[in-house]
């Protein structure tokens, strides 16, 4: 005999059967809802699916539920992505609702769904595949309808932000069955015209509207385009397969042309602080350049000639002074001898002689030794100590 | 010049102003061309406006007024 549960044991048993099962997660379901409500507090949403045999419970948890872009209600027929799971407590199995559409679009909600999922994981959405954006793009391509308002929001919102700009449209289909391929060809025209940034896009329209810009064909010209790329699809809600392919996403056209461009007054700030930066750098330039001037002068002036001429005009002096100095001693020395040879030679000069009371005799100019130079008459000069006499031979004898 | 060049060169000439090594004669040569970048600047962003052609399939270019 088998052993005994309890009823929590079964339950988590099934439970955990039913975790275990992996088709029972992630199951996208169709159904109508009934007995629908809100919770109050929470914001979690509770209700029945159905259809026509069976029905099944559905919780789906307020993080999700936020999610929703339209309000559920009870008779309407939905689609649903969810696990199945069991709540234990009362022993039910139930939808637990990832996410849900109103099943107008259930078939091309299923093909967008397992789309974006394929390409996803073939890493066509992948963010290092992301270009970066230019700031200043110079040239922009647009791939749009030429006669849809959409295309007039985007040239007057560029035309205001970045006049500076040369936009060119390459004109396509934007729905209808041939759509993809014309946006196809239009973004490679574009890309191929190697601007700096293509915008491609469409305003808003019903989800059949906006179907080419979910196609896989546009998503992979999209991700295959080497000019940096921003999508701009609808209205705000819809994100399209274009959405994720796209380098950038813009909610709208106009936002789309808002994210491209810098605005005029940004640019101006930008001249304005660069006239700034110029005039501030080119005074530190010129100022670096001074102070290295100033430097080098001082430099020079100290291993100047000059300066070395005046140190040599003060070994000069001084040497002057001490030679001075010497040659006063040396004079002052000199001078005692000089006094005792002045008074020897005095004393032995003739003119002292003469004090003693001899005289010399000169004829003319020559002084006279012997009484045979003197003739009568002859005119002959006698200088004594004191003075001179002339006189006139009248008488001579030799001895 | 295109708007986004000049822009560029102006970046360039302030890095190179603030570069010591630049010599004298340089940076003022350099801010010279500088100055009339800014100058061009405004004068392209005053007289700008937003050129739009319309690409047809065989890629030749045709001018659209824009509004």
């Amino acid at each position: 005999m088998s052993s005994i549960l309890t009823v929590s044991q079964i339950n988590r048993y099934i439970a955990s059967m039913i975790k275990g099962e992996k088709k029972l997660h992630g199951i996208l379901a169709a159904g109508e809802i009934s007995n629908f409500t809100c919770h109050n507090k929470t914001g979690h949403l509770y209700f029945t699916l159905k259809d026509s045999e069976t029905s099944i419970k559905a919780v789906m948890f307020s993080s999700m539920a936020s999610q929703l872009k339209f309000a559920p209600k009870s008779g309407m027929s939905v689609i649903v992505a969810a696990d199945v799971r069991v709540y234990e407590r009362d022993g039910a199995y139930q939808l637990y609702v990832t996410d849900m559409q109103p099943d107008g679009l259930g078939a091309m909600y299923l093909a967008f769904e397992q789309l974006k999922e394929r390409l996803s994981a073939e890493g066509i959405f992948s963010t290092e595949h992301k270009k970066p954006i230019p700031q200043m793009p110079n040239r922009i391509g647009i791939v749009t309808s030429l006669d849809a308002a959409a295309l007039q929001d985007m040239l007057k919102i560029l035309s205001r932000r970045y006049p500076v700009a040369e936009v060119t449209i390459f004109p396509a289909l934007v729905q209808g069955a041939n759509a993809p391929e014309s946006i196809c060809r239009a973004i490679a025209q574009a890309d191929s015209s190697s601007p700096d940034l293509i915008i491609c896009g469409r305003g808003g329209g019903s989800p059949e509207d906006l179907a080419a810009f979910n196609s896989e064909a546009v998503a992979r010209s999209i991700y295959a385009c080497n000019t940096p790329i921003i999508s701009a699809v609808g209205h705000e809600t819809d994100t399209s397969i274009a959405d994720y392919a796209a380098d950038l996403r813009a909610a709208t056209p106009s936002a789309a042309a808002e994210l491209a461009v810098p605005d005029i007054s940004v640019l101006y700030d930008k001249i304005n602080s660069a006239e700034k930066v110029l005039n501030r750098a080119v005074s530190a330039a010129i100022g670096s350049k001074l102070y290295r001037l100033e430097r080098s002068s001082e430099r020079l002036e100290a291993a100047s000639p000059a300066g070395k001429l005046s140190a040599l005009g003060e070994k000069i002096s001084a040497a002057e002074k001490s030679l001075t100095s010497a040659y006063k001693i040396k004079l002052q020395r000199s001078g005692g001898a000089v006094a005792e040879k002045a008074a020897m030679l005095e004393s032995l000069s003739p003119l002292k002689t003469l004090s003693r009371g001899y005289s010399l005799v000169y004829k003319g100019e020559r002084l006279v030794k012997s009484v045979k130079e003197l003739s009568e008459k002859d005119e002959i000069n006698i200088r004594m100590s004191d003075g001179t006499v002339s006189a006139i031979i009248e008488r001579k004898e030799e001895a | 010049m295109k708007f986004e060049e000049s822009i560029k060169r102006l970046d360039e000439i302030i890095e190179k102003l603030e570069n010591n090594e630049t010599s004298l004669e340089e940076a003022i040569e350099i801010y010279r061309e500088g100055a009339a970048i800014l100058g061009s600047c405004r004068k392209q962003l005053e007289q700008a406006e937003l050129l739009v052609t319309v690409a047809d399939e065989d890629n030749n270019d045709t001018e659209m007024g824009n509004e």
